[in-house]
């Protein structure tokens, strides 16, 4: 199976550049979910590399192809599109035998592969249907048995799950997990659900104005977050972030003032006292009444219990800011009440006005092999 | 507090709708039901009418229109050139449809302008210039003519009506296809144009009807009474000094079951929901 290559990709539609010099490497084999807001370009880039979109400037390459000028038959993709994108005149056998079809294959030997795939997706009592009579979880599948039956090289999924409800969606989000392992094909899934994208995921490509925010494995992208962007946009509920100054010397001796604490920081580099800055925490990362060396004090201002986790908000006395903290879900705890976070500096992610991380630490931070991209420049090894 | 009114209310309402619906079906259907009584009417006794039903009842009239006059001759004239207009019309349409639909290019929206204004201006007013033009190329007096001026009167409406077909059809359709092996063309075949037949039912049938129901260009492009259209053929029943009226309406009513019998045909093409399931 071959990898994927975007090479200084530029989309422009008029005056707007809706992808501006995107640099993504994605390995043979390897499962890469492109996520990030709406209109960050995620989609777009995957209908450049399946041939539906033309490409302004810049290079695709697919194994040691370019493929910017071939038509999107002859690239050997497959798509999973987020409307499914069903032949409602065709049922279920001859939606999924349709590119075989297509491609020239005889009746017997489509029917045979139909079959094979059908039995893979649980679909075989369903071949006779037309897609207006299925579920929104068997349309997916017949859609997803459409995409494995040709055995493509690459697998395109775009935003596959977003139409489907949450258990549905749970469900799915594990048939591809297993189809990824079975084929051990080249995948690249667009979604804006972080969930999806931290769950599936082998690299976490982030997304932003058509820029590359990050690159890097779901434990790098949550553990050392390179724009204050990737911090706030992964993880739910999002970090807490928390304007603070740098106020002296560099490097590890460098304190941060929050409110009335002095919060020592760990910079990669020098940044001069009286730096603004924005210091990043984790909910899990604040603990009511903890054991961590530095607190903060505030008023309860709203608790959502969520059965497992009890997430309160807080709203800081020093600084006035709200944070969210976790807490364990048997917690008594009444909107109103004073309360003590406390913090380790390890857990802190500090990041300069500019929104780049400038903090060095990398707490849990699994070794990676992976390239990772500074928004808007070329992919550059890790940290 | 009861409404006083309620039992009349609940009583009222379905009898006014019912006597407007009866209202407005006499209105539409009386014309054609008195057509039937007077092509039943001997030649010249419709005059003497004097009821609602006609007196005597004969079927001479219908066959002195196909023994006396060459009415069968004029309504394969009018099959011929309505098929050919409205099938021609259908393909020209369809994929000038189908481009518009899907392909972004610079001045697309005027092009759809301009297309719409030919609409806007009475086939009276390009009858002459077309005359001349036909003339010029040989054209008149001919069924091509004829076809080709009948397709200037339908293509406009049928490359809107196939735009808005195909703009429904969501291109992540055509899109799937192209990644499944197609070609564009092929999209096109496989999966946009068999979706869009209720459309192309649609449009065929105005083509058609629209063709079928011409007499000005029939009158004005074409002499020869064998190229005659059923149009021309039921105007000649109507003399300087009188009009054999039991004739005309037994061609008039001749003339209006090929379109009848092809809506019956037809309409099981025009359903709703051919592209339930495709998507969401």
């Amino acid at each position: 199976m071959p990898g994927v290559r975007f090479e200084a990709v530029t989309k422009r539609f008029g005056e707007t550049t809706v992808l501006d010099g995107v640099d993504i490497d994605i390995a043979e084999g390897e499962l890469a979910v492109f996520v990030g807001p709406s209109g960050c370009g995620k989609s777009t880039l995957l209908r450049m590399l399946a041939g539906l979109d033309d490409v302004s400037s810049g290079r695709i390459w697919i194994g040691d192809e370019v493929v910017n000028a071939r038509q999107p038959r002859e690239r050997d993709i497959a798509m999973v599109f987020q409307s499914y994108a069903l032949y409602p005149h065709l049922t279920v056998e001859q939606n999924i035998g349709f590119p075989l079809r297509m491609t020239g294959v005889p009746r017997h030997e489509r029917r045979r592969q139909v079959e094979a795939a059908a039995a893979l997706l649980e679909l075989t009592p369903l071949l006779d249907r037309y897609p207006r009579q299925l579920s929104g979880g068997q349309r997916q599948r017949v859609a997803m048995g459409r995409a494995i039956v040709r055995n493509p090289a690459v697998f395109l999924f775009d935003e596959p799950l977003s139409n489907l409800d949450a258990a549905l969606r749970l469900q799915m989000r594990l048939e591809i997990a297993r189809l990824h392992r079975e084929f051990a094909a080249t995948m690249i899934y667009v979604t804006h659900d972080q969930v999806e994208a931290m769950t599936l995921a082998d690299r976490i490509v982030v997304l932003r104005d058509g820029r590359v925010e990050q690159i890097g494995t779901p434990r790098d992208i949550y553990t050392a977050p390179r724009t204050r962007f990737v911090a706030s946009f992964i993880g739910a509920p999002q970090m807490n972030l928390l304007d603070a100054t740098l106020i002296e010397g560099a490097g590890s001796s460098t304190l941060a003032r929050l409110g009335s604490a002095d919060v020592p920081v760990s910079l990669a580099r020098a940044a001069p006292s009286g730096t603004r800055a924005t210091l990043g925490l984790r909910p899990e990362a604040l603990v009511p009444g903890g054991g961590g060396p530095f607190g903060l004090i505030g008023t309860v201002r709203h608790a959502e219990y969520l059965g497992s986790m009890l997430y309160l908000h807080v709203s800081l006395d020093d600084c006035g800011q709200t944070v969210v903290a976790a807490a364990p879900p048997n917690r008594a705890v009444q909107v109103g009440d004073r309360l003590g976070l406390r913090f380790s500096a390890d857990d802190v992610h500090v990041f300069d006005e500019a929104g780049y991380r400038i903090s060095d630490g990398r707490p849990e931070a699994s070794p990676s092999h992976s390239p990772a991209g500074q928004p808007g420049q070329a992919p550059v090894g890790d940290p | 507090m009861t409404d006083p009114m309620g039992p009349w209310r609940l009583h009222l309402a379905p009898f006014l709708r019912f006597s407007a619906v009866c209202l407005l079906g006499t209105i539409v259907l009386f014309p054609m039901y008195w057509m039937l009584v007077v092509a039943l009417t001997p030649t010249g006794f419709s005059r003497a009418l004097t009821g609602f039903v006609p007196e005597q009842l004969s079927f001479g009239n219908f066959v002195a229109i196909f023994t006396e006059r060459p009415m069968l001759r004029w309504i394969v004239n009018s099959v011929v050139v309505a098929t050919l207009a409205s099938a021609l019309s259908l393909l020209f349409g369809t994929s000038c449809g189908y481009a518009l639909s899907r392909l972004r290019f610079r001045g697309a929206g005027l092009l759809m302008m301009v297309v719409l204004v030919t609409q806007m201006m009475p086939a009276t007013s390009i009858i002459v210039p077309l005359y001349i033009l036909f003339r010029d190329l040989g054209l008149l007096d001919t069924v091509q003519g004829m076809v080709v001026g009948h397709i200037s009167l339908v293509v406009p409406l049928a490359i809107w009506m196939s735009k808005g077909f195909f703009d429904r059809i969501p291109p992540d359709l055509d899109g799937a296809a192209r990644i499944d092996g197609c070609t564009r063309l092929g999209a096109w075949w496989y999966v946009a144009l068999p979706l869009a037949l209720p459309g192309m039912a649609a449009i065929f049938i105005y083509g058609f009807v629209t063709s079928w129901h011409d007499y000005l260009f029939a009158h004005a492009l074409v002499h020869s009474q064998e190229l005659w259209t059923a149009a021309n053929g039921i105007a000649s029943f109507r003399g300087e000094y009188f009009t054999l009226h039991e004739l005309q309406m037994a061609a008039a009513l001749v003339f209006a079951l090929p379109v009848i019998v092809m809506f019956i045909v037809m309409q099981r093409w025009i359903v709703s929901g051919a592209l339930t399931g495709s998507v969401r």
